[in-house]
C-alpha cells in the first residue's frame, strides 16, 4: 500500500456549482429563457435560469410570475403584484446561467 | 412571558399530497389550476389520478381510459400519461421539506408521510405553516391531520381533506375525537380491509366509536391481534412507531467477485445485469417489488495502484419486479459510475425498499392496473428456469424488452430532471 500521502489530509473536493448556485435544492427549479426581451435585466435567449420558490420577491429581483396560466419573467413590482392581483409569483430567479 | 405548565403532549400527524399525480401537472402547467385533470397508468389504461374538477364529473378512479373518452371531449378534460420521473422527483422534494419542519417522520408511501410533532406548543398552527411551506416551495397541496396516534392522524387527515378550507385538522380532545369516530365508517378505518369491515357491520358494529367500545377479548376472537392495534390506536394509545429505516432483511443483494478483472464499461454492464437477473427471481420468488435500486462497483483492495470504488441508487418509479426495466435503470448506474482506467474486481447490485407485489398499501398502478403481461412473461421465465437448474433463458442486452416499452402518448416533460426537457419561459 505504500506511505499514505500526505496531501490527502488536505484534500477539498472541487469547487462546486451545485451548491454555488442551489441553496435551498428541494425548492429550486430550472427553466430556460426563450427571447432576449428582458436583456436588460441580464437574461438572454438560452440563458438557464435557476428559481428558488422559497424565497420571499423584493423589489426589481427577476421573478417568474404566472400571468393568465402563462409564464413570464418580470422584474417584481410589490405595488402590482399583491396576493390579491391576479398575478401569481412562481419563483425567485436567483441566478442566469449564460454561455457565451 | 408567561411559563409552560407542562410539556406539550407529543402527537402524530399525516400529510398527504392532494390528488398528488395530477397536482404535479399543475406546477409546470398553471393553466391547468380550476380544470379538471386526469393521469393515466402505464400503457394509457386506466386513470390513477384525478383532480377535484374531474372528480367532480363523475370520472371514475381506475376507469378504463377509453370508457371515458366521451366524458373528457366534453368538458375538456386535460389528459396525461403518467409521468414517474417528474412524480418521483416531485415526491423527495415535499419529503425533504417535511423533513427540514419537523424532528421525526417516515415516508409512507409517494405521496404520505407520517410526521412526529413533538414539542409543538401550538401544533394546529405548525401544521398549517408546514402545508404554506410545502405550497410555496414546491408547489404542491398537501392536507395534514394532527391527533395522538397514527391511525387517528388518518382520521384526521380525511377530516381536512373533506370538510376544512384550510386543508388541515387537529384533533386532541376525547370529546372531539370520539365525535369524528362516530362520522367514520369502519371500511374507512387505516388497517381494517373491506373483509373485516363486512365482518364489523353483520355484527352492527358500524362505524369507528363503536368499534373502539367493544372488549378486547371480542376483537381478538373476532377480527385478529393486529386489529387490536388498530383499535387501541383509535382509543388514543399509540401503538404503532414511526418506521423511519427499513430493516435491513428488506433488501436483496448479489454481489460476486471476478474471476477475471473487468476493465470495459460493456463487461461491467454485462456482469451487473447478470447479476440483476439473479436478483429479481430472488425478489419475484418472494413475490415482492421493489421501490429503490443500488449498484457498486470497486477494484482490488489489495493490488498496487489506485483503489476505486462507487455506487449509485435511484428509485424506481413504479416499483418493479421486471428484469428489463431493473437492468435498464442499473445500465445507467454503471455508466455513472464506471471510469475508464481502473481493472474491476468486484461489483453488486442491491435491491430495496422492497413492498408486497400484490395488493397492500402502495402504488395505485400496481393495485389498479396490474401489468399482467410483464407479470406472466417473468412467471414463464422464472419457471422455465427452476425446471432446468440454471438461468437459461436470459435477456439479450434490451432487445426482448422492447416490445412492451411503455406507450405514453401524453405524457409531460420531465422539467426536473432532463437538460433537453426544461420548461422554456
Amino acid at each position: 500500500m505504500g506511505f499514505p500521502s500526505a496531501a490527502d489530509d488536505y484534500l477539498e473536493g472541487q469547487l462546486d456549482f451545485n451548491g454555488y448556485l442551489i441553496k435551498h435544492p428541494a425548492s429550486t427549479f430550472v427553466m430556460k429563457a426563450k427571447s432576449n426581451a428582458l436583456k436588460e435585466h441580464g437574461i438572454w435567449a438560452g440563458d438557464i435560469l435557476i428559481i428558488d420558490r422559497s424565497l420571499v420577491p423584493k423589489e426589481g429581483r427577476m421573478v417568474v410570475a404566472v400571468v393568465d396560466g402563462e409564464f413570464a419573467i418580470k422584474p417584481f413590482n410589490p405595488r402590482v403584484m399583491t396576493p390579491e392581483s391576479s398575478i401569481e409569483i412562481w419563483g425567485v430567479i436567483t441566478h442566469a446561467v449564460h454561455a457565451f | 412571558m408567561p411559563c409552560t405548565p407542562s410539556k406539550p403532549p407529543s402527537l402524530f400527524a399525516l400529510a398527504d399530497c392532494n390528488n398528488f399525480f395530477a397536482s404535479c401537472e399543475r406546477i409546470f402547467n398553471p393553466k391547468l389550476n380550476g380544470r379538471p385533470v386526469i393521469v393515466l397508468s402505464n400503457n394509457d389504461g386506466c386513470v390513477v389520478a384525478r383532480s377535484n374538477e374531474a372528480k367532480a364529473l363523475g370520472i371514475g378512479m381506475g376507469a378504463p381510459y377509453f370508457k371515458c373518452e366521451e366524458i373528457i371531449k366534453r368538458h375538456r378534460v386535460h389528459v396525461y400519461s403518467a409521468n414517474f420521473v417528474l412524480y418521483g422527483d416531485i415526491s423527495n422534494r415535499v419529503m425533504s421539506t417535511l423533513a427540514g419542519a419537523v424532528p421525526q417522520m417516515e415516508i409512507y408511501s409517494i405521496d404520505e408521510a407520517f410526521l412526529y410533532f413533538e414539542g409543538f406548543a401550538d401544533p394546529y398552527a405548525q401544521a398549517l405553516a408546514i402545508r404554506r411551506q410545502v405550497k410555496r416551495d414546491v408547489g404542491m397541496p398537501v392536507s395534514i391531520g394532527v391527533s395522538l396516534t397514527k391511525t387517528l392522524a388518518k382520521v384526521a387527515n380525511h377530516i381536512a381533506k373533506k370538510k376544512t378550507v384550510e386543508g388541515v385538522f387537529c384533533m386532541t380532545e376525547k370529546a372531539e375525537i370520539d365525535h369524528w369516530l362516530s362520522q367514520t365508517p369502519v371500511e374507512e378505518i387505516w388497517g381494517i380491509g373491506r373483509q373485516k369491515a363486512e365482518l364489523l357491520t353483520r355484527h352492527g358494529v358500524v362505524n369507528a366509536l363503536q368499534l373502539t367500545r367493544m372488549p378486547d377479548s371480542w376483537i381478538k376472537d373476532k377480527l385478529t391481534v393486529v386489529s387490536l392495534k388498530t383499535v387501541m390506536e383509535l382509543r388514543g394509545i399509540p401503538c404503532l412507531e414511526l418506521e423511519e429505516v427499513l430493516p435491513d432483511k428488506k433488501a436483496i443483494t448479489t454481489s460476486r467477485t471476478f474471476g477475471q478483472e473487468v476493465k470495459s464499461l460493456d463487461g461491467l454492464e454485462e456482469a451487473v445485469s447478470a447479476y440483476i437477473s439473479l436478483a429479481a427471481e430472488k425478489l419475484r420468488s418472494q413475490r415482492s417489488i421493489c421501490g429503490y435500486l443500488q449498484v457498486y462497483v470497486m477494484t482490488n483492495r489489495f493490488k498496487q495502484g489506485q483503489f476505486y470504488a462507487n455506487s449509485a441508487g435511484c428509485n424506481l418509479l413504479p416499483p418493479t419486479a421486471y428484469t428489463p426495466d431493473l437492468i435498464r435503470s442499473a445500465k445507467l448506474l454503471v455508466k455513472k459510475i464506471y471510469r475508464a482506467g481502473y481493472a474491476y474486481k468486484k461489483a453488486g447490485v442491491i435491491l430495496s425498499h422492497l413492498k408486497d407485489g400484490h395488493g397492500g398499501q402502495g402504488f395505485l398502478f400496481e393495485e389498479s392496473y396490474p401489468d399482467s403481461r410483464k407479470e406472466r412473461l417473468m412467471k414463464t421465465v422464472d419457471a422455465f428456469n427452476n425446471r432446468t437448474n440454471s438461468g437459461k433463458i436470459f435477456l439479450a442486452a434490451e432487445g426482448i424488452s422492447q416490445p412492451w416499452y411503455m406507450n405514453q402518448t401524453h405524457r409531460s416533460k420531465r422539467f426536473t430532471t432532463r437538460w433537453d426537457e426544461m420548461m422554456e419561459i
